[in-house]
């Protein structure tokens, strides 16, 4: 396969993974912020007299505070949904990271089956007729929802029309690298804001850890099921972790957990067996430098228990996780996409 | 990816024994041949920090004196009158990017006609345009570099080897005589080494006037220091009554003769570049270029 | 009121009515079958057609405008029809064009007997913008230099056929004449009924039998590695080099895919370098190898010259066939016809006028506003003046761009295009078209695929047919010949067509499917 080609199909998976991520976590965010008595990140009845959703953290996470604040004076409810939906300046929206992606389909339609193409640029086109007002006069969940059904669409369509090959190894390459870095990503800042602002940040996670088991108030509980719910995880949750929610039960199913599809070691899996069927063609290449970072990764995902985690302090696992999520990327692209 | 153009020709005047075209690091090299002369090219993928290209050429030069050659065609006889000349010859008749004709042009050949030691001659014109062009223009380098015209040439009134010859190809095409451009090597008796700077940073493309290091060996006498000598040298042929190509060097204001050495001729320098390659990457120091001619 | 009702001809020669306002005979089993439909309808049929072509990303990039990078490329419903008769009579013409044409070729880059014998002065074709040089004396695979061809026919007010110009380097718009086909039978499968077209879904079997018998001598019997050189997404013609390479099953590449090493070219895949043997670019010489020609291209591949020279590997086109389309020689087509072949030409030129000669030189400088002026190596409907339409100061403009430099500009009387119905808002208002047939050249035989693309100026009143130029298509039908339509069996004959159509339907679905596993196997 051309070098290229494989990029556009590896880039092509991460985008729409990551167009999915995004319209979950600002949908979960938003509706948490609805139902919950005390919006995530707020700390005192007061604040949330104040301003009825607290967008901040959300910002955060997609590292985009910097960006959003730049162009636009408060986070009212209007221009995060802008921002985050349709505003093509911010290379992260929904918007733009779905062009990114149809785009890079349009310059490898011969490889793809012509129903993926057709169906990222429907969505393309669809989303490019929407803006902010509309979607919050109608609704914000029935749009999120439809992102990401969107996305799942894509998938489906992949799954039964393009062969088992080459460049469908790549696409999934990119969707499950990039779903791992999300997950860890989500966890890593939520998980910091459910923290009690007295916690020192030097040493928050180690407090975090210690206090957490003791923590089982409504709040926390709403927030961590916001946790789960933004990664379609809370029903899978209850079915294998019966005794409620918990900091190192929810660490486990959302890092370690091999068979739940959102999970950081699931992802991970996931690339290292699309590359190893790419190396298993004639001609292929092995002993590479993206091997060798997957396996370890893989290895130390197997063998490591949650409370470990969450002893060693959980922020610095999915600070170093993300970090080699990174190194991942690069060195594939090093090893296979570009020479 | 190189392409050079540095091989000497065989004809009439010449005879070529040996070449030799070796780089380093080393390369496989490819050739080919045009009606106007031998193009080798290759290419190096891996990283190198240098590149070493070196052509050597034993050749034998056997021309006649071209005092006594032209005194065979004085007259011109209605030659290029003739529309079968401009049929025939029209790809060296026609301007360029770099032969540009204008009233300048035809002014400089006004001035070497009245110059001229006969009238209605072309021979007796193309001799004292080669003088006046000598006079004129100043040899003097980096004031041009490759992709400068005649016409600014002109105006600077100094530059190189190949400037000289694109002024004169432009008054003679300007006054119909087919006119072309030759590169090649110049025996000036003694061994030297020029410096020809033609630079850039990243991914760059380059022209290099000359870029030659090694010997040419070739049976004659030697003679005093020439311009060009130094470097891959440039001069004219021009189509005369007898119906040949005689060659002329305004740089130096002599007819070509046994010390010439003729590699590719072409409409422009464009048609005969010595050398010319893509790089990518960084480089810091200019091209190194040296030419020496010894007598054998 | 039924469709047609309205209709008017306005003193032009209109395909499918005669003067008397009567549908051509070869015209009337369609013009019956549409009027019977109502006007809604057939909008509604026109809404899916264009839907289809939205969705399905059949467009092309318009330069020179920021915002709509992408344009759906207008698909009028109404085919255009040729009757058989006249179609041979249209084959025969363009295969004898495009041999002389490859004669021509061969010969100025080599010997050049048309010059020395002063049948086209050599002036004109050495010192053609896109005569290459540095190309003399090479020697392309089975001396072919023009695989590919499009040329553009026009007809004239009096009924006749002509030559406007030839495309000989990367003629487009093939692909349009495939799904054109496609759209047609799925919205409209009634009016295909018992006519017999004639199919071209051929045209990607024929180009791909003409590429692979290119293969170059190393390849000694076994299958070579074919590439589609596009210069990329930003391209007008994207669309269609991306559709072709499905079509064909060969490896859509860029300029940037590919180097050189060893005199021999290979595309860099995930698994390693693969020699590359063939190439069917879509790229201008001019931007094909930054060594040779453009030093500042950056879509080309330095070195991809010299391995053609060496024939490591085949082009197609070949280098330097710009020359033969060059708009001054295709005046001297019909001697180059007669030259090689001792013919005349079958399909007629357009009068032409060349401003270089002196005396077509002060001819033209008096009638700026009746002729039609065009720069000589100017495509796509850029670079001309349209006399008649044209303003005082569009012709002054012209008038010193020809002073300027002669040798580059012609004139051509304006020719009455011959109109054909178009849908226009909720009416069908005649429009000019012209016809672009494809001719392909192959080692053995030439191949026509029956019709072409036929455009359409939608723009009233507008002779510029270019899609870059608010120019729209139409499905083109070439109809059989006597003792095919209606006779006996005709009825069986079409079930058969409509079962083919859909089976085609089938197969082009699969196709897609094909085109991915040959890519895998391509890189094993």
């Amino acid at each position: 396969m051309l070098c290229r080609d494989a990029d556009s199909c590896f880039w092509i998976g991460r985008y729409v993974e990551r167009v999915e991520a995004t319209a979950r976590m600002v949908d979960v965010h938003y509706h948490a912020a609805l139902e919950s008595p005390i919006p995530p990140g707020v700390n005192t009845v007061e604040d949330a007299d104040l301003e009825p959703i607290r967008w901040q953290s959300l910002l955060a996470i997609s590292g985009s505070d910097e960006d959003f604040y730049k162009r636009y004076t408060s986070e009212n409810d209007r221009d995060v949904l802008h921002f985050f939906s349709f505003d093509t300046l911010n290379p992260n929206s929904i918007l733009s990271t779905w062009k990114l992606a149809r785009d890079n389909a349009r310059s490898i339609r011969e490889q793809i089956a012509s129903e993926m193409w057709e169906s990222l640029n429907a969505t393309y086109l669809s989303l490019k007729g929407m803006d902010a007002d509309q979607v919050l006069a109608a609704s914000p969940h029935e749009f999120f929802n439809s992102v990401k059904n969107s996305s799942h669409l894509l998938q489906g369509i992949l799954n039964r029309t393009m062969l088992m090959g080459e460049a469908r190894d790549w696409l999934d390459a990119g969707r499950f690298l990039e779903r791992a870095c999300q997950t860890a990503r989500l966890l890593d800042v939520k998980y910091h804001d459910l923290l009690p602002v007295q916690a020192d940040t030097d040493t928050f996670a180690r407090t975090a850890g210690a206090s957490a088991y003791g923590v089982g108030g409504a709040i926390d509980a709403h927030g961590w099921m916001a946790v789960l719910k933004s990664v379609s995880a809370l029903e899978m949750y209850r079915k294998t972790h019966r005794d409620g929610i918990k900091p190192a039960n929810v660490v486990d199913f959302l890092v370690l957990c091999p068979s739940f599809p959102a999970s950081v070691k699931h992802g991970i899996g996931r690339v290292e067996g699309c590359l190893k069927r790419i190396r298993d063609g004639a001609g292929g290449k092995t002993g590479t430098e993206a091997e060798r970072l997957i396996g370890r990764l893989v290895a130390d995902l197997t063998y490591t228990r949650p409370d470990e985690i969450i002893e060693a302090g959980l922020h610095e696992f999915l600070e170093n996780v993300q970090e080699r999520c990174d190194s991942i990327g690069s060195a594939i692209h090093r090893s296979y996409l570009s020479y | 990816m190189n392409e050079a153009r540095l091989m000497p020709l065989t004809d009439e005047d010449q005879t070529l024994h040996a070449f030799r075209f070796v780089t380093n690091p080393s390369a496989k090299v490819f050739s080919y041949t045009l009606p106007t002369g031998t193009v080798h090219h290759f290419q190096i993928r891996p990283p190198h920090s240098s590149l070493d290209i070196i052509s050597e050429s034993e050749v034998t030069t056997h021309r006649h004196d071209p005092i006594e050659r032209l005194a065979n065609c004085m007259e011109d006889n209605g030659f290029y009158y003739s529309g079968a000349i401009w049929s025939r010859y029209c790809e060296y008749l026609m301007p360029t990017p770099r032969v540009q004709l204008n009233e300048e042009i035809d002014a400089i050949a006004r001035t070497a006609r009245r110059a001229a030691y006969l009238p209605n001659s072309t021979t007796a014109f193309l001799l004292s345009l080669n003088t006046t062009l000598h006079q004129m223009v100043a040899y003097r380098t980096g004031v041009t570099d490759v992709h400068t015209s005649a016409l600014q040439v002109l105006e600077k009134k100094e530059g190189v080897c190949q400037d000289y010859a694109h002024l004169m190809i432009a008054v003679c095409r300007q006054s119909g005589i087919p006119s072309r451009y030759v590169s090649g090597y110049l025996y000036n008796g003694q061994d030297s080494d020029a410096l020809k700077a033609e630079q850039d940073g990243h991914e760059s493309n380059f022209d290099i006037p000359n870029l030659h290091t090694g010997e040419e060996r070739f049976g004659s006498r030697s003679s005093s220091n020439l311009l060009g000598a130094d470097a891959m040298h440039a001069w004219v042929e021009c189509l005369l009554p007898d119906g040949k190509w005689h060659g002329f060097d305004p740089t130096n204001d002599l007819l070509t003769n046994q010390h010439y050495i003729k590699v590719h001729y072409g409409r422009d320098y464009a048609d005969a570049v010595p050398l010319r390659g893509m790089f990518r990457g960084i480089t810091s120091a200019p091209p190194y270029v040296g030419v020496s001619v010894t007598e054998i | 009121m039924a469709l047609f009702d309205r209709y008017q001809t306005d003193g032009f020669y209109d395909e499918m009515f005669q003067p008397d306002g009567q549908p051509r005979p070869h015209y009337r089993r369609l013009y019956q079958r549409i009027r019977a439909m109502s006007g809604e309808d057939f909008r509604r049929r026109c809404q899916l057609a264009d839907l289809t072509l939205v969705n399905q990303g059949i467009t092309f990039a318009v330069y020179g405008n920021e915002e709509g990078v992408e344009k759906a490329f207008p698909f009028d419903l109404i085919p255009r029809i040729i009757p058989a008769e006249e179609w041979d009579h249209i084959e025969l013409g363009l295969k004898q064009r495009l041999v002389a044409l490859n004669l021509f070729l061969y010969d100025v880059y080599h010997d050049q007997k048309i010059l020395n014998d002063g049948v086209v002065p050599r002036e004109l074709v050495l010192g053609a913008a896109n005569y290459r040089r540095e190309f003399q004396g090479a020697d392309p695979p089975h001396g072919i230099y023009v695989h590919i061809c499009g040329s553009d026919l026009i007809r004239d007010g009096e009924g006749v056929l002509r030559v406007l110009e030839d495309n000989l380097r990367t003629p487009s718009g093939v692909s349009y004449v495939l799904e054109n086909r496609i759209i047609l039978t799925r919205v409209m499968p009634q009016l295909f009924r018992d006519m017999s077209v004639k199919p071209v879904d051929h045209y990607p079997v024929a180009l791909l039998k003409n590429l692979r018998a290119l293969a170059p001598a190393h390849c000694a019997g076994s299958e070579p590695t074919i590439g589609l050189l596009t210069p990329g997404v930003y391209n007008s013609a994207y669309f269609e080099h991306s559709f072709l390479a499905q079509q064909l099953g060969i490896q859509l590449v860029e300029g940037r895919d590919l180097f050189v090493d060893d005199n021999q070219v290979f595309m860099k895949t995930t698994r390693g370098p693969q020699r590359l043997d063939v190439i069917y670019r879509r790229v201008d010489d001019d931007f094909l190898d930054p060594m040779v020609f453009r030093q500042d291209s950056v879509l080309g591949v330095p070195g991809l010259i010299n391995a053609y020279r060496a024939g490591n590997v085949a082009l197609a086109n070949s280098i330097g066939t710009g020359v033969a389309d060059d708009k001054v020689i295709y005046a001297y087509v019909p001697r180059i016809i007669k030259y090689y072949l001792g013919e005349e030409a079958i399909i007629p030129n357009v009068d032409t006028f060349l401003a270089w000669q002196p005396s077509d030189y002060s001819y033209i400088m008096n009638n700026l506003d009746k002729l039609v002026i065009k720069a000589a190596n100017e495509s796509g409907g850029y670079g001309m003046l349209i006399g008649p339409q044209s303003t005082r100061a569009e012709q002054a403009e012209f008038a010193d761009k020809i002073r300027a430099n002669p040798r580059n500009y012609i004139a051509q009387p304006l020719i009455a295009l011959s109109r054909s119905p178009a849908m226009i808002g909720d009416n069908f208002e005649g429009r000019h078209v012209d016809l672009r047939p494809y001719i392909l050249y192959g080692v053995d035989d030439i191949t026509i695929i029956p019709g072409g693309l036929t455009r359409v100026a939608l723009r009233k009143g507008s002779y510029v047919v270019n899609s870059s130029q608010g120019g729209g298509s139409k499905d083109t039908w070439v109809l059989p010949g006597e003792g095919y339509a209606g006779n006996a069996g005709a009825m069986q004959k079409a079930d058969e067509i409509m079962s083919a159509l859909s089976l085609f339907q089938h197969q082009r679905q699969e196709q897609s499917e094909f085109g991915s596993i040959s890519t895998q196997m391509g890189v094993q």
